[in-house]
């Protein structure tokens, strides 16, 4: 049994200007037989090293098929991206030929996954699935590949790695399956790693130590971690910066403390005042109304604008830009001083 | 919240079986996974009692024993002094009229090929003399108004609903019996988050209107807190913490609580450098061979020699006001005010 | 991945506004009712009942098509065998010098006969076995299952001889026997399948949680969610049988002549098929008419079942 606090490290800038990564007006479209769906409508967002960026929305925000668009690995078609650009470390990555993405992705930007299971083949052995890694990447041999592997499932600590080595999938728990994930990205040092939902399918207790893992490992290679989910509770503990994603845009940017005491977009602050506080026990939890957007069907203007309280007649024609509203702060609001003051409140 | 009424719901020494076998032609028992192992609670009228636990406690096949869905191995359920556990035929279909749920996935929980009017109309089809049947089509309407739905939207199918709506169509078909308890398992926890604070304030609504009893089942320990009374906190098959709310959130004793609250993450970053957080190490043992004595033992910092032996049972421990099931329970404040 | 859009799906939750429910049927709609409604408006399931339509009619009625009855042998005549199309026989004639085109319009009878019969003999006895097996589970699954197996380890032409060489008769209804007893462990199989899959499902929970009896629970909520693949499954086989009934006949333990059945046609066109293609091309061209047209029913009613798809 150990006793530990939340560990926390100062974001690192990256050295010359530009960031890690950038996400730049990136525009990813679907085709339906309903129609194109705008899935992802003019994201941006950088990421430095040794830095957490907390991606936060629910389905169909587009939090997770941006992410996808990074890694190259959407399904084209459907899928297209149809503006922007994703910068890594200067270059463009929509750009280059698919035979050097393929050289980036997995060694350098690498990403786990919410369901582990699924995501690991059953017929293999876990050393052998980490050790592939090394085998394919670096042209280790058998055993060398082997040996990187326990070394891996120690570093991720999973108890007993020489001897869980040759096991299969099925035989670990879930946290340590996911453990095993994280091992296969982490394999080849990425300067970038994703994390898409990687706690959903887990308990409490387990989701508690993957979390403390991920910040572990991140401090000890200053490596940039984009984590997306849809758990405030999550994003609290671990995040450096926010970007909140409503209906395929960002409506909010910022640092973590900022956001969590003065939201500045109305579906952040709402979705902030809608967690269960003691304090309100008894009463009637404050609650978003209405549903998500419907992709096919957009509304005019703000897309939030059917749902929100600060809503004005340009709210429904005009959709707002994202304003900077100070130095490290954006949101995708009209009233985002309204906002604010009510926040204040 | 409602006045406490006598208990309503009685379950004694529930135990739940589910045989491990081997062999293709001629089966052999060769364990059992013990899935719930002898829990014990009362339900009062219009009171939410709270369960939570992780995946593999066991808390869903506790709703499913509740709903008399599964056979129990052995103890008693309750419902107004009459049995279910044994209950067959129209007794049990008397029974259910009484207790009904809620489930989890709102997706699979609805038959994607009836229209919603004859997924809320089920309940009296069943249950013929509930309603006449000239008077069914208006109760059904009726119910979708209830629960916040166009009761023009009758004849659509529940592939045109949102999550959040479908839900909203799984509690109206739970209400049509107007029964007394309604077991909710995980009734929030597929929802979108923006979602899910509606769908608690429905379900807190229609218990003051009609004045249910809920057992509130989820693993979202800020949404149980904020709907129940009473919780119960069940690890592998047992529970070993049952209290006021109040008291299982502020004053917890037994080391699993402690340790599943320290875990769960706040929506607050403020002082997170300093939150105090206890990291239970390794993963729950299976159900299949749980460990002798207290089950928590494997895990638990406080375990000693006792533990292996003697199973700690669940009753109110010497300083603290509540039930637990730990030798060594001592109140410990472990979530940030 | 919770939010990758799954196209298909995700942005019709949601859109509860835009259906096109407006000029949906007034009162208390049904699965059943809303299939219906919705066939009537589609293109494919029109066009097939009109093709099958017309094919029953010359089943029924084979003198409105055709005024030659070639069951009378004085409309044959050998020295006109082989010939090709012409004004009097407009498919032109066969081996024997009969007319090719009256003899399709006669054999559709026995050829939509056993397809027919054989297709829903199949389909109501695997159905229901495999509806039964699947609910039940237990003792009478493994009994059903394993009696399958034993039927799937049969050769089907060997099966076939064997039964008709019991009957002693080659007839329309041993052949349908014949072909059914061999088949119906097929469907058997895929109800089964489908039927374990819809148990599973959170609904069926929720009705046994209301109190529903067994039979309401497997023809309201699971058969209605497993029958789409036994639909296609019988539609494809339709065409097998009839084609089967050609084989059979031509291993002689089918029909005979003088019965006529586009199988029996187009076993007898084979051998001379190169000089004089006519007697084989027109039944194997209505043969395939008809698979297509019940193909493309079946597609259409799973379809309409499919409350997503309409």
């Amino acid at each position: 049994m150990k006793k530990t606090s939340t560990p926390m490290v100062p974001a690192g800038r990256a050295p010359g200007g530009e960031p890690l990564l950038v996400v730049d007006d990136l525009h990813v479209e679907f085709t339906t037989r309903q129609g194109v769906v705008r899935a992802v409508n003019g994201v941006s967002y950088s990421l430095n090293p040794g830095e957490t960026l907390a991606v936060l929305g629910e389905s169909g925000s587009g939090k997770s098929v941006t992410a996808q668009a990074i890694m190259g690995i959407l399904d084209t078609p459907p899928a297209r991206v149809s503006r922007g650009e994703i910068r890594f470390r200067g270059t463009d990555l929509l750009r280059l030929p698919e035979e050097a993405r393929s050289r980036i992705r997995g060694r350098r930007i690498a990403m786990i996954f919410q369901d582990a299971l699924s995501a690991l083949n059953p017929v293999f052995t876990v050393g052998f699935q980490i050790g592939e890694m090394f085998r394919v990447h670096r042209g280790a041999s058998r055993r060398d590949a082997e040996k990187k592997a326990i070394e891996l499932m120690d570093r991720v600590r999973i108890p007993g790695a020489r001897q869980r080595v040759h096991d299969y999938p099925h035989q670990f728990s879930g946290g340590m399956r996911q453990r095993i994930m994280i091992a296969m990205s982490i394999a080849l040092d990425p300067e970038v790693l994703i994390a898409d939902e990687p706690t959903t399918a887990l308990d409490v207790t387990v989701q508690a130590q993957i979390m403390e893992l991920l910040a572990e490992l991140r401090r000890e290679s200053d490596m940039g971690l984009i984590l997306i989910t849809h758990d405030l509770g999550v994003v609290a503990d671990v995040a450096d910066r926010i970007a909140v994603m409503y209906g395929g845009r960002i409506v909010e940017k910022a640092p973590v403390h900022d956001i969590y005491r003065t939201p500045a977009h109305p579906y952040a602050k709402g979705l902030l005042d809608s967690v269960p506080r003691v304090d309100q026990k008894g009463q009637e939890l404050f609650a978003i109304k209405g549903m998500p957007p419907n992709l096919l069907d957009m509304p005019s203007g703000c897309s939030f604008h059917p749902r929100c309280p600060y809503r004005q007649d340009d709210c429904v024609t005009d959709a707002p830009p994202l304003y900077e509203i100070g130095p490290t702060r954006a949101s995708a609001c009209h009233y985002w001083r309204e906002v604010l003051d009510g926040s204040h409140g | 919240m409602a006045a406490m009424g006598e208990p309503i719901l009685e379950v004694r020494d529930l135990v739940k079986y589910f045989p491990l076998t081997r062999g293709i032609v001629v089966r052999k028992q060769i364990g059992a996974i013990r899935a719930v192992d002898g829990v014990s609670f009362d339900l009062r009228r219009g009171e939410t009692l709270g369960i939570v636990g992780e995946s593999g406690c066991g808390k869903s096949t506790l709703a499913k024993l509740l709903m008399a869905l599964e056979r129990p191995t052995s103890g008693s359920v309750r419902i107004n002094g009459r049995e279910v556990a044994r209950a067959r035929g129209g007794e049990l279909k008397r029974v259910r009229r009484n207790i009904q749920m809620v489930m989890q996935d709102p997706y699979t929980s609805l038959n994607p090929r009836m229209t919603v009017g004859d997924i809320v109309g089920e309940p009296f089809e069943i249950h013929r003399d509930v309603a006449p049947k000239g008077d069914r089509r208006r109760r059904v309407r009726e119910l979708l108004e209830v629960v916040g739905l166009d009761p023009d939207h009758v004849n659509r199918y529940p592939h045109q609903f949102s999550g959040g709506q479908r839900q909203r169509i799984g509690i109206a078909r739970g209400l049509a019996l107007r029964p007394e308890i309604i077991v909710c398992d995980e009734p929030v926890s597929a929802l979108d988050v923006s979602i899910q604070a509606q769908v608690v304030n429905l379900l807190a609504r229609l218990q003051d209107e009609f004045g249910l009893a809920y057992v509130f089942i989820a693993h979202d320990l800020s949404v149980v807190r904020h709907i129940s009374d009473r919780v119960g906190v069940m690890y592998l098959g047992k529970m070993v913490e049952l209290g006021k709310e109040t008291e299982i959130y502020d004053r917890p004793t037994h080391p699993y609580t402690q340790a599943l609250l320290s875990a769960v993450p706040v929506p607050n970053p403020e002082g997170r450098e300093r939150r105090e957080r206890i990291i239970l190490h390794g993963d729950p043992p299976s159900p299949a061979d749980p460990p002798s004595g207290c089950r928590f033992r494997t895990r638990c910092w406080k375990a000693a020699e006792i533990c292996a032996v003697e199973e700690p049972p669940l009753r109110i421990r010497p300083g603290t006001g509540h039930a637990s099931a730990c030798h060594f329970a001592e109140t410990r404040d472990v979530t940030p005010a | 991945m919770s939010d990758t859009l799954a196209p298909a799906e995700r942005p019709q939750n949601g859109g509860v506004g835009g259906h096109p429910g407006a000029s949906r049927p007034p009162k208390a709609a049904s699965l059943w009712s809303d299939a219906w409604y919705d066939l009537r408006r589609r293109p494919l399931f029109v066009g097939s009942a009109v093709l099958i339509g017309v094919l029953v009619a010359m089943a029924v009625f084979p003198s409105l098509f055709t005024s030659v009855n070639p069951f009378d042998a004085a409309t044959c005549d050998l020295a006109q065998a082989r010939q090709g199309m012409s004004a009097a026989h407009r498919f032109g004639t066969d081996n024997l010098g009969c007319d090719v085109y009256s003899r399709v319009v006669y054999g559709a009878r026995n050829s939509l006969v056993i397809g027919l019969s054989t297709t829903v003999v199949t389909a109501l006895l695997g159905g229901l076995l495999g509806l039964l097996a699947g609910f039940r589970g237990g003792a009478l699954d493994t009994l059903l299952s394993r009696i399958t197996e034993i039927f799937f380890a049969i050769p089907s032409i060997l099966g076939a001889l064997l039964i008709l060489a019991i009957f002693r008769t080659g007839n329309v209804w041993t052949v349908m026997l014949a072909l059914a007893v061999l088949a119906w462990p097929l469907t058997y199989r895929i109800m089964r399948a489908a039927v374990i899959t819809a148990k599973g499902q959170d609904y069926v929970l929720a009705a046994r949680a209301l109190g529903a009896s067994a039979p309401r629970i497997m023809f309201r909520h699971i058969l209605p969610n497993a029958v789409a693949s036994v639909i296609v499954v019988a539609t494809i086989n339709l065409g097998t049988f009839i084609a089967a009934e050609a084989g059979l006949s031509f291993l002689g333990v089918g029909l005979r002549s003088p019965d006529i059945s586009w199988g029996l046609m187009i076993s007898d066109a084979r051998e001379r098929f190169l000089e004089a293609p006519w007697p084989l091309l027109f039944p194997a061209l209505f043969l395939s008419l008809t698979v297509l047209a019940f193909i493309m029913l079946g597609d259409a009613v799973r379809d309409a079942l499919d409350p997503k798809l309409r």
